[in-house]
């Protein structure tokens, strides 16, 4: 047993049935808001087959990314990362089919097409809950000295990356993103564009959450130039993929296009700075 | 203590298993969604069609029950039925019939729908 804390790398079938566990628990914590949200049921099968398609792909890339930074287990090379890869995203398609068939959403008289329309999406954030959840509760310490990718540039943005996507996420299926791109002018957009970098930057560096004094590194000139200024165009891009993967781009000129984008940039921008302290 | 980088311990068994499973599950997924993307062009017209499955009487009025078909692989949204039977109308909108899929509802009439309901879509918004 204590032979077990110490020592993160799974090797036998017990502790690696541990991790699973706890990555069931990072699932349910990561997606049951958006299982239980009428919008997301309905993207599963009104979404083009090949958005979907390559939405997982994107998934699955992902998946091996944070298995890199922080997997559900410590993993020691690539090979390991895309088999964590895998068990994660076999976790997020079991918990979100148990779920949305607990409430009644997975029914057996819909079509194949439809059910997997349904938990292909919802796969996406219950794999990211199954890959990190088990961190975020607490599992993280030995794990996250071992993964030296988290240190270094890319790795940071990498996690940005991941950040502004998850958070994306949780808006973009809601209609009120588009609302909102409807009912703010310029103005107001500007200003959260400018409150969306600002936060990113106070969260990095100056509210003082864990491992400020190392991010700072060359003052807050530098840091904002080279972190939390590509941080925030990290957001936009994550923001802008998000709406164009669920379809809410279509059909939107390019001003308010450009506003529906700022706004789900805004909680991207606050992803991107949480997922660099948490993950 | 424990030396991570070195590649002596063994994978278990169950990391396998789990990781093919996931990799056969998201390799199924692909499948499905290949077969609907060749099967159902998407930018399609929805083609629906109504049709009373059944009809049961509860206490004053009469209840028809309604299958809503599309045959096409365009989803449509707020699809709204209309039922006449002589002077009475009755409507039933449905949030969402999917594409190559069923929705079902009910219409509820005074008279027996089995004197010659009509029942047609009238209208939908695409999603």
């Amino acid at each position: 047993m204590a032979e077990a804390r110490h020592d993160h790398v799974a090797t036998t079938n017990r502790h690696y049935a541990g991790a699973l566990a706890r990555a069931f628990a990072g699932a349910l914590i990561f997606s049951l808001p958006l299982l239980l949200t009428m919008e997301m049921w309905w993207l599963g099968f009104y979404l083009e087959p090949w958005r979907l398609m390559q939405f997982m792909l994107g998934n699955v890339l992902l998946l091996y990314g944070l298995s890199h930074v922080a997997g559900f287990e410590e993993s020691h090379n690539w090979a390991d990362d895309i088999l964590d890869a895998f068990s994660a995203y076999l976790v997020a398609t079991v918990t979100a089919a148990a779920v949305l068939t607990l409430i009644g959403a997975l029914r057996p008289q819909m079509t194949l097409g439809e059910a997997a329309g349904m938990v292909a999406i919802q796969s996406v954030p219950a794999s990211f809950g199954a890959m990190i959840g088990a961190k975020l509760l607490g599992e993280g310490e030995e794990i996250e000295a071992t993964e030296r990718w988290r240190e270094t540039y890319s790795g940071e943005l990498f996690l940005m990356l991941a950040g502004a996507l998850f958070l994306s996420f949780t808006v973009v299926p809601t209609e009120e993103m588009i609302l909102i791109a409807f009912q703010i002018d310029p103005w107001h957009a500007l200003a959260t564009m400018a409150a969306s970098l600002l936060l990113l930057h106070a969260i990095l560096y100056l509210v003082g959450f864990e491992g400020q004094e190392r991010r700072i590194g060359h003052g807050h000139g530098r840091a904002l130039l080279f972190h939390s200024l590509p941080g925030y165009a990290i957001a936009l891009l994550a923001a802008g993929y998000m709406l164009w993967t669920f379809g809410r781009l279509d059909g939107l000129d390019l001003g308010h296009a450009a506003m529906a984008i700022v706004v789900v940039a805004f909680p991207a921008s606050i992803g991107a700075a949480i997922a660099q302290v948490v993950i | 203590m424990a030396k991570p980088s070195s590649r002596k311990d063994p994978i278990p068994a169950l990391e396998w298993i789990a990781a093919a499973l996931g990799l056969l599950v998201f390799l199924g997924l692909i499948a499905v969604l290949i077969r609907e993307a060749v099967t159902g062009g998407s930018d399609d017209v929805p083609r629906l069609s109504a049709r009373v499955e059944s009809v049961t009487p509860v206490a004053d009025h009469y209840v028809a029950q309604i299958v809503i078909a599309n045959a096409s692989g365009q989803t449509a949204a707020a699809v709204q039925v209309e039922g006449k039977l002589g002077d009475e109308t009755a409507t039933a909108t449905f949030d969402y019939v999917p594409g190559k899929s069923e929705a079902r509802g009910g219409l509820l009439l005074k008279s027996d729908p089995r004197a010659g309901l009509e029942i047609s879509v009238v209208g939908y918004e695409l999603p």
